[in-house]
């Protein structure tokens, strides 16, 4: 069903009614479905104090949902189709150790993730380009879902340095003398090597410490954020002082960013796939449990006292706010927060 | 009395029960629409909202900017410098397909499911108008373009076809609409006869048919439409494009506005500057489209001619001589998004002047008709009676058909300005190199004289390849 919905317009100086579509056009959808296989390991070592575990799976979804743009002219923009089948594959590894189980314990969790995906078939085998960017100077789709290529495939075009005015150069990569979306090619991959993640937890006595590693490596992040914050001059925005200190001039022409002018041109490229490798902290904790029971306080079974922080260091090259992104495309997400809590845990 | 309240209360649960026993569909959807005259009414309505939006404002300030005589600034500065579009304007003019398709989509649909029922046949016509309209705005600056009709509607991948077959389009539409549409509309702003004869008069002057031209205006010149009388400039800013009138005597097609919380015209942000006060109360304005006093154009007018004081000279960084338009005018605006001025699209001066240039070059000779109807634009403007001769008028025995049809091209340039006829007007008319040359000095690069086929379009058509499909220069 094509869904409409109203709104107001003025004939005579007064409201009238509108009633039409929005532009997402509808269509005749099936679920998605997913299979899947795994292979599994458990093996426990000096008593179950080592247990390692491994995984092998393979995933396949067909009729997969994703919204495909409509060429403009249809008045819709975006449609939900079944789009085809794509396959996840890949090997989970974890380990859960308890070193010392005495009065001073230790227990450590750690998991390693690799996972491959690739599209397997489209709908009639035709690439569907989507994560659209639209702002004032750059209005283009940044990434492609094509056969045989993971899924978060970025796509756009390589840059070669300078020209002699300051403007970038987009590689004429079909060789036809003029910049086209000919020219866009494989230009990165949302997709980590590895995804990981290491807990740890120390109690000695009363005091408990522990804290949480996660992390990413190998992934590209789209950084769409920058593009108006870094390469927009013709509006009078906030710039980064980098921008000012490092642009193309005459005599520096190897600059990070072009030419300053009200109308630089720029492209979906490769300046905006930055490594979203990270390593973070993600929460770190030390607690102190008061002694109750010597206190003859019975109401209270359990008391402690405890700092902690979320996010407190992280360890990336990314430039922009945060590359922990759930997405493959960071468009000004907003991002995790750092933060220190002080409390007070109770049991009854 | 107990009585009475006790019977009011029966009615109220009576009430209440039938409400609650009603089985109205809780979503409207294409397919259960379209069946009511008021249903069919609201789905027409639709289709204004898209060139009421910020569409035909913002597209009217980009073709002012080609223009010979009005200036971009900003990110519309390339606009003004003829050697293509950058990427801002490529974005910009991205969004006017965009919105001239989303009009012609709200048109089909109107067109598909209300064609059948003879009930609802003025409302087709409308629909079939503003997909005209829309089109012929789209052919001028991209060329030929996807055709798009009830019929192609769902079908993803189209091509470009010839600008013959979107000048056919236009002309079986308008031909279908004026045999139907109602002279005097239902309310002021719905497209009429008289529009539809006007937009099909411009597209045969644009084709070169130059006598069925000028029989299509005259129709319009003689169907009681009348030029506004004007005395001084604040006749211009609020009896023909002011804020407060539901519309005038001259007007034939306006987009309409209001005064109304985000109902208003947006064409005063672009055009306005905070120290005229024209603008809301406090002044406000982008001033993003300006003139020159230094332009040829500009000290070759007269200074009699009340329309030139619809400029104020203002420097606000660009030097002295720089010229911020008046003619569009909301004092009492409640703020940027309120501006109750309409935005006219075809004006009595229109038909006359089509008229006038068609009938002369159909004739190859100047009637008096012909002359008149450029009088009476001109005179007006010097505050004379629009019917009557004037000391101002040009007369026949001056002018040779060439010498006419230039006089007719700058009266347009005086009676049009902010209107965003002037680029169109100077690529139809063959005058472009020359005028601006002539304006500011520039050659114009054959890749400024159509816009780019869209991303939007080229990503997502597979029928319209995005480098031997595209127009030249991108």
């Amino acid at each position: 069903m094509n869904l409409l919905s109203a709104g107001k317009t003025i004939f005579n100086n007064e409201y009238f009614n509108t009633v039409g579509p929005s532009t997402r056009l509808p269509n005749d959808l099936t679920w998605e479905t997913t299979e899947q296989f795994d292979v599994g390991m458990d093996i426990g070592i000096f008593s179950n104090r080592i247990l390692v575990t491994a995984d092998y799976y393979l995933k396949n979804t067909r009729d997969l949902l994703s919204d495909v743009r409509l060429p403009a002219s249809m008045g819709y923009t975006t449609a939900i189709r079944n789009v085809g089948k794509i396959q996840n594959k890949g090997f989970e590894f974890g380990v859960e150790a308890r070193p010392f189980t005495n009065e001073f314990s230790w227990d450590i969790i750690a998991n390693i993730a690799f996972n491959r995906n690739k599209v397997i078939s489209l709908y009639n085998h035709e690439d569907v380009l989507r994560d659209n960017v639209g702002m004032i100077i750059v209005s283009d789709a940044t990434s492609i879902l094509r056969e045989g290529r993971p899924v978060g495939q970025f796509w756009g075009y390589i840059e070669d340095g300078y020209d002699e005015k300051g403007d970038i150069i987009y590689r004429d990569l079909n060789g036809d003398g003029n910049i086209s979306s000919a020219d866009k090619t494989y230009i990165g991959d949302a997709n980590p090597k590895f995804t990981y993640g290491f807990n740890s937890v120390m109690n000695y006595r009363n005091v408990e410490f522990s804290f949480f590693l996660q992390g990413t490596y190998g992934n590209d992040i789209f950084n769409a954020s920058s593009i108006t914050n870094t390469m927009d001059y013709g509006f009078g925005l906030n710039m980064p002082k980098s921008v000012y200190e490092n642009h193309w001039t005459p005599s520096r022409t190897d600059a990070d960013y072009p030419r300053i002018s009200r109308s630089t041109p720029v492209k979906v490229s490769t300046r905006f796939i930055e490594d979203g490798s990270y390593l973070r902290l993600k929460n770190v904790s030390l607690g102190y449990t008061l002694p109750v029971k010597k206190w003859n306080i019975n109401k209270i079974r359990r008391l402690q006292v405890y700092a902690s922080g979320q996010n407190l260091l992280t360890f990336t090259n990314y430039s922009w706010w945060d590359p922990e992104t759930n997405y493959r495309l960071d468009h000004n997400g907003y991002p995790s927060a750092k933060s220190v809590t002080f409390g007070i845990r109770a049991g009854f | 009395m107990k009585k009475f309240v006790a019977m009011i209360w029966v009615a109220v649960l009576f009430a209440a029960c039938e409400k609650a026993l009603e089985e109205a569909p809780k979503q409207i959807s294409e397919e259960n629409f379209y069946n009511t005259e008021a249903e069919v009414e609201a789905a027409v309505n639709a289709i204004y909202s898209p060139l009421r939006n910020n569409l035909m404002p913002n597209y009217i300030a980009t073709l002012e900017c080609q223009s010979d005589w009005m200036y971009g600034r900003g990110s519309w500065t390339p606009l003004s410098n003829y050697r293509g579009l950058d990427d801002a304007n490529i974005t910009r003019v991205q969004g006017f397909w965009n919105n001239f398709y989303l009009t012609i989509r709200n048109a089909n649909l109107v067109i598909l499911n209300a064609l059948e029922e003879e009930d609802f046949a003025s409302y087709v016509a409308e629909a079939r108008f503003l997909r005209a309209f829309s089109y012929f705005q789209l052919v001028r600056n991209w060329g030929g373009v996807p055709l798009r009709t009830e019929e192609t509607m769902a079908v993803k991948d189209l091509p470009r076809k010839t600008e013959d077959e979107v000048y056919q389009l236009i002309l079986s539409d308008l031909s279908a609409a004026m045999a139907v549409l109602p002279g005097t509309a239902s309310a002021s702003g719905r497209a009429t006869k008289w529009a539809a004869k006007t937009l099909l008069a411009e597209v045969l002057l644009q084709l070169g048919r130059y006598s069925d031209a000028a029989e299509q205006a005259k129709e319009v010149m003689e169907a009681g439409f009348s030029l506004v009388s004007v005395s001084e400039k604040e006749d211009f800013q609020y009896k023909i494009f002011g804020p407060d009138i539901t519309s005038s005597s001259e007007e034939i097609f306006a987009l309409k506005y209001a005064r109304l919380p985000g109902q208003g015209n947006y064409i005063l942000w672009i055009s306005n500057h905070p120290s005229t006060h024209l603008f809301t109360p406090g002044g406000t304005g982008a001033y993003a489209v300006h003139g020159d006093a230094t332009n040829p154009n500009y000290l070759d007018w007269d200074d009699r001619d009340i329309r030139k004081q619809l400029w104020d000279q203002i420097d606000f960084g660009l030097g002295p001589n720089t010229l911020v338009s008046a003619k569009y005018a909301d004092p009492d605006a409640l703020d940027q998004n309120t501006a109750g001025n309409d935005l006219p699209i075809y004006r009595l001066s229109d038909a006359l002047l089509i008229f006038a240039e068609a009938s002369a070059k159909a004739e190859n000779s100047v009637s008096e008709a012909a002359m008149e109807a450029l009088n009476k634009v001109h005179r007006r403007a010097y505050g004379y009676a629009p019917n009557a001769p004037a000391e101002v008028d040009y007369e026949i025995t001056d002018h040779t058909v060439d010498s006419f049809v230039d006089l007719i091209i700058r009266e347009r340039g005086y009676e049009f300005i902010y209107e965003g006829k002037r680029w169109l007007e100077l690529k139809r008319t063959g005058k472009l190199d020359d005028l601006i040359q002539y304006g500011k000095g520039k050659s114009v690069m054959q890749k400024h004289l159509l816009w780019p086929i869209p991303l939007s379009e080229t990503n997502f058509n597979t029928a319209i390849d995005p480098v031997s499909d595209q127009n030249p220069g991108y």
